[in-house]
């Protein structure tokens, strides 16, 4: 009987234990399942919302749903992209605009979308090249690059911003100084410019000089004034000299008073843009002392205050957008660097070194209340960026936030030492922030902004109008153009190339014109053709032309890199590239191979009797 | 009135038939999620999907028909019902007026089902007379009904009359139903030098309107002081 008191507390001791332990349990379970809920898409289902997140040095465009964090489209931009055939041809107009403005790659930082009054429109989506200094803009209707722009007397594109409510300029910051001369032999300090754009014609209309290093940048939501930060006014080229002075700024540029100006001739015209110096017109730049190197900028959804975020000091400024005083300059935490709203007046700052969001009530903080911190959530880690659906628009959703943070560490299965980056989606609903669910993606999303699909959804086309110059089925040829130039008018569609091959000769400049004459969505064909460097997918309706030299001779089978029916694997043809001095006409040959499409002979080549 | 109204309306039916697709096919398979088929065969051919159809038929081995003679005698053969029933309008009640209308019904019904023979020895051809060397090899011949559904392959098949042949149908339905309908005297018809039956002001078979005309034109509605035929056809008196 002595022993079993023992028994009897250890027993219970156990059975305590086990019931703490599956009650937890249970409270963990339900809460992840809550979490779960929230973010869950079921297959067939839509998502809420298209994100569209900049890729970083990818030098394209994601595009995630959100709730469900999936990934569901690159736009590729400033680089080719074998996959999509974007840019991998010298006769693509968007490789001749990329190497003609400084390259086949880029750097995207802050995806920004058209507006009509204060809310996206679906019309376009701009992203910067901050390497090149360059401007793309992407078509929302086929979400797909339209026009990249370099932007003149300028290096290092930055913070952009649409003008509210209407798009009537896109602003670009510059934020490496350049001599103000535009050459080298100037020993004066650097200095930057602010570039306005006008959005459809895609030139740049005139550009504010402004000292320093210009950062992000966003708008007034009634069209007066663009901000942008400051950092480096020292005008310092090393990092000591950056940090000296205990205030930078915000530049508020008066937009009509810029445009009056230019109006009135008194900028300096440098590569066909007028540069205005503030020094010689007042009114047209305010330069708003903040804590030093600030950071983001961004404007409140009703356009009342603009909000400095601190960087090195753990402040956000508070400006009145409209008479440019600050007006509080409350503590949040360490590192703040870009800030978001929901639609209840509060504000989301991300903690870069904090690695953490803070949330904060911008009446309260304006008031000087004690209690302006309403919650705090962990980020894993290192935030950058973050944006609340609708937070850069005039009507916040207040449902989701997104964090694009800059470390993942643990967070994925390890890949080896290059990780995944990491965003995060929090449900903001609540008074209390909740984390849901996070995302790898490629390198290295920085910002992003979010349509609702109910807006997005319907302007969207899924397949192409052919063109005027498209091929049309059955008129498909091959037509010696000159006497060492081939041309190709070739369709596509399940699951045949017509012409399913054609002859050309050593020495030869192959120009192929090919249309996917599929009517129905998702019918992409590809056309890959060996030793030719060269892949290209044509969507429903798309044409596209592409030159290439024919190459050593050989018999090489192009075929289709899209899977697209039962007869993909077959879906194939011959370019047969005959020697230089070979006899076999062009005529000859495709009546010995019994081609389907007309062979014009046209020019007689001189490498043979024709 | 009331028989004439039936007639020419069923003339009209028919004769606006030609305009209206006369059979539709609705094609739906799992990779169509939204986008389900249709195919339409109207008087001048086959519209709709085409292109899309035209490219799937080559994996299963159909012959797309792209001529189709019979629809040019079936317009015709339409155009001839359209007049026939047009012509039933202005029949008399005598015997002569009665067996044309019993032989217009007969003649839309006897239309009717050869139309429906032809179009189903077509739906047969489609299924069975196949390109051997198609890609698709274990697809099993099929014929596609008249109306209703039929499995090809990945693709469930509906076949439905279409508005045309819906209007055809009607217009058939009230052609039989003439049949029965008491005529109209063709007094009016008669006075406009239209009327098919010259025995009508006899009385002698028509039963039940035997009450003489009244003075033609003395009201301007004349047809509001004769006797009127009630719903079942008989005399209101």
């Amino acid at each position: 009987m002595t022993r079993h008191p023992f028994l009897l507390v250890a027993a219970t001791i156990v059975a305590t234990l086990a019931a703490v332990h599956t009650m937890g349990c249970g409270a963990t379970r339900s809460a992840r399942s809550l979490a779960a809920d929230k973010v869950y898409v079921a297959p067939g289902e839509l998502d809420k919302y298209y994100a569209f997140l900049s890729g970083g040095q990818s030098g394209s465009v994601f595009v995630v749903g959100v709730p469900s964090g999936r990934l569901i489209r690159e736009i590729p931009v400033f680089e080719p992209r074998a996959a999509y055939g974007y840019a991998m041809n010298d006769n693509d107009p968007r490789r001749q605009e990329l190497v003609a403005t400084g390259g086949v790659w880029g750097d995207t930082h802050h995806p920004i979308l058209s507006e009509t009054n204060g809310m996206p429109d679906g019309k376009y989506l701009w992203i910067n090249d901050l390497a090149n200094g360059r401007l793309a803009r992407i078509r929302l209707d086929y979400f797909e690059a339209d026009r990249i722009l370099k932007l003149p007397n300028m290096q290092g594109a930055h913070g952009i911003a649409v003008v509210s409510p209407n798009t009537k300029y896109v602003v670009v910051n510059g934020e490496f100084e350049q001599p103000t001369d535009g050459l080298v032999t100037n020993p004066a300090p650097y200095t930057s410019v602010v570039s306005f754009v006008d959005p459809d014609s895609m030139q740049v209309k005139f550009q504010v000089r402004v000292n320093g290093n210009i950062d992000i940048a966003d708008t007034s939501k009634d069209g007066r004034y663009s901000f942008s930060t400051i950092y480096n006014l020292e005008q310092g080229n090393d990092m000591g000299s950056m940090i000296q002075y205990d205030r930078d700024a915000v530049a508020a540029i008066d937009i009509p008073a810029a445009e009056n100006a230019v109006a009135a001739g008194r900028g300096e015209v440098r590569n066909g843009v007028p540069i205005l110096d503030p020094e010689q017109n007042p009114g047209v730049l305010t330069l708003i002392p903040v804590p030093k190197n600030p950071h983001g900028i961004n404007v409140t959804p009703d356009g009342r205050y603009a909000i400095a975020s601190g960087k090195l000091s753990p402040t956000v400024t508070i400006i009145d957008a409209h008479t440019l005083k600050i007006v509080a300059e409350p503590e949040v935490g360490l590192g703040p660097l870009h800030t978001t709203f929901d639609d209840r007046g509060n504000a989301f700052t991300s903690l870069f070194l904090d690695s953490q969001v803070v949330k904060w009530n911008i009446d309260k903080a304006v008031k000087g209340a004690s209690d302006y911190i309403v919650d705090r959530i962990n980020i894993h880690y290192n935030i950058g960026h973050l944006q609340a659906v609708g937070g850069d628009h005039m009507h916040p959703a207040g449902d989701y936030l997104l964090a694009l943070n800059k470390l993942s560490k643990d967070q994925y299965v390890p890949v080896g030492p290059d990780l995944p980056e990491n965003q995060e989606i929090i449900d903001i609903s609540g008074e209390k922030m909740k984390m849901l669910a996070s995302f790898p993606t490629p390198p290295e999303p920085h910002d992003a902004t979010f349509m609702a699909v109910s807006v997005l959804k319907p302007l969207v086309h899924q397949t192409y109008t052919p063109a005027a110059d498209a091929v049309e089925a059955g008129k498909e040829r091959v037509v010696r153009t000159a006497p060492h130039a081939v041309s190709v008018d070739m369709t596509l569609i399940r699951s045949a190339y017509t012409p399913d091959s054609f002859q050309v000769r050593e020495g030869d400049q192959v120009t192929l014109k090919i249309t996917n004459v599929e009517t129905i969505r998702d019918m992409i064909h590809g056309f890959a053709l060996p030793d030719h460097n060269l892949n290209i997918a044509l969507a429903p309706g798309y044409t596209k032309t592409i030159t290439l030299d024919a190459g050593k001779p050989g018999v090489y089978w192009y075929y289709c890199t899209n899977f697209c029916s039962a007869l993909h694997l077959e879906m194939r043809g011959r370019m047969v590239v005959q020697p230089k001095d070979s006899t076999v006409t062009l005529t000859d040959w495709h009546a010995a191979a019994n081609v389907q499409g007309q062979v014009v002979p046209g020019v007689p080549s001189t490498g043979a009797k024709q | 009135m009331k028989a004439r109204v039936l007639y020419l309306a069923a003339a009209a039916l028919v004769a606006a038939a030609l305009a209206f697709p006369l059979w539709g096919f609705a094609m739906a398979a799992p990779q169509y999620p939204d986008e389900t088929l249709h195919l339409q065969v109207t008087r001048t051919g086959i519209a709709g999907d085409v292109h899309e159809v035209s490219t799937l038929q080559h994996f299963i081995g159909v012959r797309f028909p792209t001529e189709l003679p019979e629809l040019q005698w079936a317009t015709r053969g339409i155009a001839a019902v359209a007049a026939l029933l047009l012509v039933a309008a202005f029949t008399g009640a005598n015997r002569f007026g009665r067996v044309y209308r019993i032989l217009c019904a007969v003649a839309l019904l006897t239309f009717l089902a050869a139309s429906a023979t032809v179009v189903q020895a077509r739906l047969y051809q489609v299924g069975h007379e196949r390109d051997p060397s198609a890609p698709m090899r274990s697809l099993h011949d099929f014929t596609p009904p008249l109306v209703g559904p039929v499995q090809v392959g990945n693709f469930t098949v509906w076949s439905f009359p279409h508005a045309g042949a819906v209007m055809l149908l009607v217009a058939t339905g009230l052609a039989v139903y003439g049949v029965r309908l008491k005529p109209d005297t063709t007094d009016d018809a008669h006075d406009k030098g239209l009327g098919m039956d010259s025995g009508t002001n006899s009385g002698t078979n028509s039963g039940t309107n035997s009450v003489p005309d009244p003075v033609p034109n003395s009201v301007p509605d004349s047809g509001s002081v004769r006797l009127q035929p009630d719903r079942s056809g008989k005399a209101v008196v």
